[in-house]
Parts: structure tokens; C-alpha cells; sequence
């Protein structure tokens, strides 16, 4: 019974820290970049993407019914105006609210397989490899783009390969360049020189993210500096080490974790009140509110942002 | 009477320096000769000049000791219900899981983190809803069984029935809620990241009325190893002491895991372990299993807070990890010897 | 004559079905009373009823001059004591500790034994000739010593009365001679013991009166003598048999013919 639920647990925590810290793809190695240049409204059919497999998927022509289980790449298509060809998402999908007229075909953990032959796609987006193999097995097209760990800047190779899919590349050239100018434009208005000030990002029950993570990557940008700062990927931070380093700032769900424990009183970021929590998900989502979510902490560590 | 006073006394002593020897082990180096100088200034005992920052003071006074006896109080707790539940249905592989207890606090729990928004309300009320999820279970189960003339195979049963029910719902909350599961995750993997000293004053009187009643009534946990005919006519009421006996581990449990989580094998394992030194008395059983898993539960807990330095790992996976296989030896062990 | 146990218009329904039906039998201190029968006579159910784990449906069990179904279970446990058919003791216990079970109806609400109650022990351990044994772990133990320690623990609990079911069902024939004679010895030392047996002959050999019961109802009351009779054994068994005389004692001894001689 129990070894079921730590099982359960251990698949569940992977699942989420997928789900939640970043449902986006790696383009790194999409041969897009030559086109990038062109004003090019149309893309010739058939194309190749790369997948995450290293194997060229080829999409014949410009897909009219997509399934995408992927929050980020939903948040893309209707920002580049192709939200009407979404005709199947998961269940966790929360932006923006016409997305939520969208049919369910899976969550995290399963998909439902009649539900997504029912819909008949032209194409199936995934960041789970696990789910390939029965879905090619009925003749979809699938594409399979790993979850983005790292480098958020890689949001913008996305778009783009998004726009190249559908056929409508200048709105991802724009949206592109509008989300590479909205981080040029956080980059501007810190001053790398000054002194970093200490942060604790608590997800929960302080759990936390390493510096190698999207996270830990908006810090850096931010000029913060990331107490847990010696830790891989995503970790519980023994509450000791929170003392110690004593940050400036907090961003936790919920502040009461420190403001009642008697144990953190002295960290100053409790001392001067500065325990913040984000409102939005923006920063879940590497998609295009992005950048949104990075203003959004900044605006909460940076009084005149 | 007998009572193992001798034995009781030297675990005491084990479980004392453990506790001490553990509280100045930590992520964060602070020298015994300071921690010494720190908790006196604390009872005030004398006037020491202070000469340590105010963060050793937290660490010390607020992490580590709340730490150390959240983890001792809860090994006890669920060590001594695990043998209560080992005693009562006659099987020494019972635990404080098997009767769906730590299903219902689980399900409680992910029904007020995925029911309710407001995050702070969900953190002061996990413990509550943990307890009432598992009396539930508990009541649940027993009436269930003594539907069926309340024998130790019904129990069972109704047990390992209510626990799959609870587990299925707490499966389909966790995966068609929108909300963040991750402190749900936490939780159910237990730990004493956040202990603190309150929480050991809300669980610590439970823990230690139904500890006091577990060895007063041990007597009744031997004359209930008898058929129940035969008990009976000892002048033993076994409709009664079994009820006292599964509310009060149940109680016991439910207060164990409500801050805790879910932390297995402790209560499997301590009893085992007793059992083959001292002997089937449960006179000796409950008190010194109970000291046994406090000590065991510390000392994992300092593993896993300081193995991985800076981060934890939650202690129900390393109690899983080192308990499984050292069960799976004892179990060889014992069949060698038969 | 002194009334140990009174036994008056029993009966006990079990699903609408009369398991037991108008029992009525009395019996005094001091003796050795068999209760015989084939399987499914309501031997069990009888036991069961003596020692208050069933209520009666009609009629009432009186022992000492107490009506069983009036008292709690411990005051129960100070009149009637059990030796189960199959008992379950914890392997690890001693022999000395388990004896200490029989002390339970007179402790406080804890379950704590005084010295009175060690010196019980004590004096049951010497009655059943088991104090060598005192340390052992019932573990260790053959069939007749567990046997025996389980006796001493009815002697411990100092009951008028001790129901014995079946104490020689899994015993070898030393083993049954030996739990026998342990019984009778005791008996001599005026404890009263109601005994259920399948073997007819040891029950011949041992009682001093004997209870042939049939489909619930009793067949006959009496000696040995007078109950075991050829008509007897036939009405409650269905079966066709011999008497012979014991050698030395006198007492019946049943011997079976086979029904289809081929012999």
C-alpha cells in the first residue's frame, strides 16, 4: 500500500515539476533560423521538424486541427491568431479564458486516446514521450518536443517554429521580436553593478529551485541572487541553510509558512516584511506572458519599476 | 507486575543522547560549547554573556529542537501503534496503515488542499483535517466488521477495503484538481522540515495519554493473543478492549501523521525488532518499541536533513529505503532459525 | 446435596433451529462429570452456555447459587474456568507467565497481578507437577506440557468449576493417560471438572458420571455404567456395538462390531 503510494508520489512529483515549472519545448536544434529573415507570410509544405528524438518529423501540409498538450504552445498558437485550430488540450491549460472552451483530451498523467482520434488532428503536440508510441500506433502525426528545463530564451525559437507549422510566420516573427524586446527591456533597467540582493523563491514546504532551472534563470536576469544557489534542479532547503543565508526577499504561496514560525524571525526578509507572493501563473508558463511574470517580480523587489 | 524498568531506563538514556548528539548536528556548523551556552541562557539557569548571533539561536532553540522531538515523539507514537495494531489483530505485519488510517488522513487532506483556495487556511488546517480523516476511516472500518461479529479477518478486510476506496478518491482529487499539488506531495511524503514547537504542543497530549494508555493496558494486549473464548473466560472483555485498543492507537496515529505525513515502516519494524530480543511479552513490547522508534525516527531524520547538504530529503523515503530491505533480512533471518 | 452447578429447562434456538432442548441436570463439588455425544449432539453449544458466551434462549444455568447469564464476564471468570479445544498461546510467553493469565479475574482494572496472585501461580504450578517447566517458553513446549500449562492456569484462576473440551483430542495415548491423571489428581483435591470426550472408553475409565447427549436433548444421566449400555449407545450414536467389562476396573468398555462381516 504504501510503496503503491511512493511510487505514486515519486511519478507525480515528476510529473509536476514538468507541468509547473515549465511545459515548453527545446528548439535548439529546429532548423528555423533560416527563415527567420524572410517576410515570408507562407511556408512551403512539406517541412521538417526536429523532435526531441533527434528524427525529423514532416508535416505535409498546413494543419488545420491540432491537439496540444502543452500549456506554453496553446498560450503561442493564440497569440499568433491560431487558437482556432486548437481542437484538443489538457486539463491543467488555465490561459487565456477562450482556451477553456477547448475540449480536454488528457492531463498530465494520461491522455485519452478516443478523445483525440474522435477530434481527428492533423497533428498531436507533446512534451511526454511517453504517450508517442500509442498515438502513432493510430496513424496521428506526432510531435514530440522535450520540456524545456532551461533557457527561457528559447521561448522565442518556439514561436517561431509554431508560426512555420501553421503557415503564418509573420505574427511569430512579431510576437518573437516583441518578447526578445520585453527582455531586452527588463535587461536595461538593471543595474548589474549593484549589489545582488539575497532571495528565497519557496514553491512550497520550501521546495525550491537550483539555479539551472527557468527560475533560477529569471534570478540571474533579475540581478537576484538565489540562496539555494548550491542545489541541481528542484529541492527541499533544509530551513537551517534559510537562516543562514538570510535572504532579502521571499516569494512563497503562503507567507505564513515564515511570518508564524518563530524559527524565521530574523531573517530580514521577515524582519522588513518583505515576503510577496505572485499573483500570476505567468511564470509557470514559458510561453509568451513570460516576460509579463519576470515584470511582475520585479515590480514586487524593485520599488520604482 | 512486571514492567521492563531496567530496559526502559538504558533505551531512555539511548534515546537521550541520540537526541542530544543529534541537535548539534546540522547543515549549519554551531559548536556544542555554544549550543550548551545557548539553551542554559535559555532556562536561564545563569547569566551568560551572549556572544553567539541571534540566527544560531534560531537554528538551535527553533529548528533543530522542535526537530528532534517532533521526530521522537512521532516515532514513539507510531511505533507503539503499530504494535497495538500487531497485538489486536495477531499478526505481527500489521501497521498503523492497515486500517485505512493513514488512507483517511491522506484523502482529508488532499480534500481540503484541492477544495480550497485560500493557502494559509490549508496549512493550519492540515492537521485537523487529518485526524477527522482518519477517526473516520477507523470508525468506518470497525463498524463495518463488527457488523460481521467484529472477527480480526473482517477487520482486515474492511480495512484494506476502506483503504482502497479512500486511495482511489485521493488518485481522482489529485489528478482532475487544478491546484498545486506539490505541498500535497510534501505532505504525504512526510517530514520535519517545518516543525515547530506549537505543533508539538497541539499533537504532543494525544501522543502521550495514549501512550500512557497503551502500557497501562499492555496486560490486555498478551490476554488477547488467547482464542477469544478463552479470554473471555478469563474475565477479559474483548469487545471492549479492542475497541479501546483501536481507538486509542488510532488516535495515536492520526496524531502522529498530522504534521508528520505519512512516514512508513517504523511502526512495522520497531515492534519486529523488540519482539525478537525481548520476547512476545507486550508488557515489554509497548514501552520499549515505542522508545525504539523514537530513537530510529531521530536518527533518520537527522540523515536526511544533513546527508544531502543543503537540501532534505523527505524522511518517509529514507525510512522506505533503509527499513525494506532491513525487514527483508529480518524476515530471512527469522525463517533461517525455524 | 450441595448444588455446585444446576442446570434447568435449557434450551438454546440458534436460527430457528433448537440446537439444545430442555436440559436439566445437577451436579456437586468434587466431581468428574463427562459430557459424551455424537458430533452435532450440542456439546460445544452446552459448554458455550456454561460459560456465558451464549445467553440461553429458556431456562438457566445456576453455579454456586449465581445465574451465569446475570453476571458480568469477570464475575463469570470466578466461576467457571475453560480449557479451550484449541488454544492460542503467544510462542514466546513462558510457561509462568501464561499460568499468571489465570490470575486475571482478580486483578484491578489494569490487568496487574500482586503477590497473592504470584503465589497462585505458584501453587497451581505444584498441583499440576509443571514448576520445573515454570522458565520454559511455550515454544518449547510437547503437546501434553501445553497441555498441562493450560490446566494450571484453570487451577490458577480457582474456579468451583472447570470446563475441559476435548483436552485429549490431539494427545498421544501416554499424553491422555497423563492429562487424565492430572485431572483426577486435582479432583482429589475437591476441584469439580465437567469434561467433553470423544473417546467412550477414557470416559468410562475416568468419570464418575456421565451425560450422553443426542440432537440436544440428554439420552441419560448416570454412571458409567448404567449409560454406557448397548440400547444407550445405539439410540445416540446409530451405531452397533459390545460391552465388555475393564479387567481391573470393572467399568464398561465399548467395543464395535463391524456391520458388514466379511471378517
Amino acid at each position: 500500500m504504501k510503496n503503491n503510494l511512493i511510487t505514486t508520489m515519486m511519478f507525480l512529483i515528476v510529473a509536476l515539476s514538468i507541468t509547473v515549472a515549465c511545459n515548453s519545448s527545446n528548439t535548439d536544434s529546429n532548423q528555423l533560423n533560416s527563415n527567420q529573415n524572410q517576410k515570408n507570410d507562407t511556408t512551403k509544405y512539406p517541412i521538417d521538424i526536429l523532435d526531441s528524438n533527434g528524427e525529423n518529423v514532416r508535416i505535409y501540409e498546413k494543419p488545420e486541427k491540432i491537439i496540444v498538450l502543452d500549456s506554453a504552445a496553446v498560450e503561442i498558437l493564440f497569440a499568433i491568431g491560431q487558437g482556432d485550430k486548437i481542437v484538443g488540450t489538457h486539463s491543467f491549460v488555465t490561459h487565456p479564458e477562450e482556451a477553456k472552451q477547448i475540449p480536454k483530451v488528457g492531463d498530465a498523467f494520461s491522455i485519452n486516446i478516443e478523445k483525440i482520434i474522435e477530434q481527428e488532428p492533423d497533428l498531436v503536440y507533446i512534451f511526454f514521450n511517453k504517450f508517442a508510441e500509442d498515438l502513432n500506433k493510430n496513424q496521428l502525426k506526432v510531435l514530440y518536443i522535450k520540456t524545456l528545463e532551461n533557457d527561457f530564451s528559447n521561448i522565442s525559437d518556439q514561436i517561431l517554429m509554431w508560426g512555420k507549422i501553421t503557415g503564418n510566420q509573420d505574427s511569430a516573427i512579431q510576437l518573437s521580436e516583441k518578447f526578445q524586446d520585453q527582455i531586452e527591456n527588463i535587461q536595461s533597467k538593471i543595474n548589474y553593478q549593484s549589489e545582488s540582493p539575497k532571495i528565497f523563491i519557496d514553491t512550497t514546504d520550501l521546495w525550491t529551485s537550483g539555479p539551472n532551472t527557468l527560475m533560477g534563470e529569471v534570478l540571474e536576469l533579475l540581478n537576484l541572487s538565489n540562496i539555494a544557489h548550491d542545489i541541481s534542479g528542484y529541492a527541499q532547503l533544509n530551513p537551517e541553510i534559510i537562516i543562514e543565508r538570510n535572504p532579502d526577499f521571499i516569494i512563497t504561496p503562503n507567507p505564513s509558512t515564515f511570518k508564524n514560525n518563530p524559527a524565521f524571525q530574523e531573517i530580514s526578509a521577515v524582519k522588513n516584511n518583505k515576503i510577496f507572493t505572485l499573483q500570476s501563473d505567468a511564470l509557470s508558463v514559458p510561453g509568451p506572458r513570460f516576460p509579463e511574470g519576470i515584470n511582475e517580480l520585479a515590480s514586487l523587489i524593485y520599488p520604482d519599476w | 507486575m512486571i514492567f521492563p524498568w531496567k530496559y526502559t531506563l538504558l533505551s531512555l538514556i539511548i534515546l537521550c543522547s541520540i537526541m542530544v548528539i543529534s541537535i548539534s548536528i546540522g547543515p549549519v556548523y554551531i559548536s556544542s560549547f555554544e549550543i550548551l551556552k545557548i539553551i542554559t541562557n535559555k532556562l536561564q539557569i545563569i547569566e551568560i554573556e551572549k556572544s553567539w548571533p541571534q540566527s544560531f539561536e534560531s537554528i538551535i532553540l527553533n529548528i533543530r529542537m522542535p526537530r528532534v522531538f517532533l521526530a521522537g515523539i512521532v516515532g514513539l507514537a507510531l511505533s507503539i501503534s503499530g504494535a497495538s495494531y500487531q497485538a489486536l489483530f495477531k499478526n505481527p505485519l500489521a501497521d498503523p496503515y492497515l486500517l485505512g488510517i493513514a488512507s483517511g488522513a491522506a484523502l482529508s487532506v488532499t480534500i481540503v488542499m484541492t477544495q480550497f483556495e485560500n493557502s494559509s487556511l490549508i496549512t493550519n488546517f492540515i492537521p485537523v483535517s487529518a485526524f477527522s480523516g482518519a477517526i473516520i476511516c477507523v470508525t468506518a472500518t470497525y463498524y463495518i466488521s463488527t457488523k460481521q461479529h467484529g472477527s480480526t479477518n473482517t477487520l482486515i478486510l474492511s480495512g484494506i477495503a476502506i483503504a482502497s476506496i479512500t486511495q482511489a478518491c485521493t488518485s481522482f482529487l489529485m489528478l482532475y484538481s487544478n491546484p498545486d499539488l506539490r505541498p500535497l506531495l510534501s505532505w504525504i511524503l512526510g517530514g520535519f522540515a517545518s516543525a515547530q514547537w506549537d505543533q508539538i504542543l497541539i499533537i504532543g497530549p494525544y501522543i502521550l495519554i495514549s501512550t500512557i494508555i497503551s502500557i497501562s493496558i499492555s496486560k490486555y494486549f498478551n490476554l488477547i493473543q488467547l482464542n477469544q473464548e478463552h479470554s473471555q473466560q478469563l474475565g477479559l472483555n474483548t469487545q471492549k478492549i479492542k475497541l479501546i485498543i483501536v481507538i486509542n492507537s488510532s488516535i495515536n496515529t492520526a496524531a502522529a501523521v498530522s504534521f508528520a505525513g505519512i512516514i512508513g515502516f517504523v511502526g512495522l519494524i520497531c515492534p519486529h525488532i523488540i519482539r525478537n530480543i525481548f520476547g512476545g511479552d507486550y508488557r515489554n513490547i509497548i514501552p520499549l518499541s515505542g522508545i525504539f522508534g523514537a530513537i530510529l525516527l531521530v536518527l533518520s531524520d537527522t540523515i536526511s536533513r544533513t546527508i544531502l547538504n543543503p537540501v532534505e530529503i523527505p524522511v518517509g523515503i529514507l525510512t522506505a529505503l533503509f527499513g525494506g530491505p532491513f525487514f527483508l533480512y529480518l524476515l530471512a533471518k527469522t525463517k533461517n532459525q525455524n | 446435596m450441595n448444588n455446585l452447578l444446576k442446570i434447568s429447562n435449557l434450551s438454546f434456538k440458534y436460527e430457528g433451529e433448537h440446537i439444545l432442548k430442555n436440559i436439566n441436570f445437577e451436579n456437586s463439588t468434587g466431581k468428574l462429570t463427562g459430557v459424551i455425544g455424537p458430533n452435532g449432539a450440542g456439546k460445544s453449544t452446552l459448554f458455550r452456555l456454561i460459560t456465558g458466551t451464549l445467553k440461553p434462549t429458556n431456562g438457566e444455568i445456576v453455579i454456586a447459587g449465581q445465574n451465569v447469564s446475570e453476571l458480568s464476564i469477570k464475575n463469570r471468570a470466578k466461576l467457571v474456568s475453560l480449557v479451550p479445544q484449541n488454544p492460542e498461546i503467544p510462542s514466546t510467553l513462558s510457561v509462568y507467565e501464561t499460568v499468571l493469565f489465570g490470575r486475571h479475574p482478580y486483578t484491578n482494572f489494569l490487568g496487574w497481578e500482586n503477590k497473592k496472585d504470584l503465589d497462585a501461580t505458584n501453587k497451581s504450578l505444584k498441583l499440576t507437577k509443571i514448576e520445573h517447566l515454570g522458565k520454559r517458553k511455550i515454544q518449547t513446549l510437547s503437546g501434553g506440557e501445553k497441555q498441562k500449562v493450560l490446566i494450571s492456569m484453570s487451577v490458577a484462576q480457582n474456579t468451583p468449576i472447570t470446563l475441559l473440551d476435548e483436552p485429549t483430542s490431539n494427545l498421544d495415548i501416554d499424553n491422555q493417560i497423563l492429562i487424565l491423571n492430572t485431572i483426577k489428581n486435582l479432583q482429589k483435591n475437591n476441584h469439580s471438572f465437567l469434561i467433553s470426550l470423544h473417546d467412550l472408553n477414557l470416559a468410562s475409565l475416568y468419570c464418575d458420571e456421565l451425560i450422553l447427549l443426542s440432537k440436544g436433548k440428554i439420552i441419560t444421566i448416570g454412571t458409567p455404567k448404567s449409560v454406557l449400555t448397548e440400547d444407550n449407545i445405539k439410540k445416540a450414536y446409530d451405531t452397533e456395538i459390545k460391552i465388555l467389562e475393564h479387567p481391573v476396573y470393572n467399568t464398561p468398555i465399548i467395543t464395535p462390531i463391524i456391520s458388514n462381516p466379511s471378517k
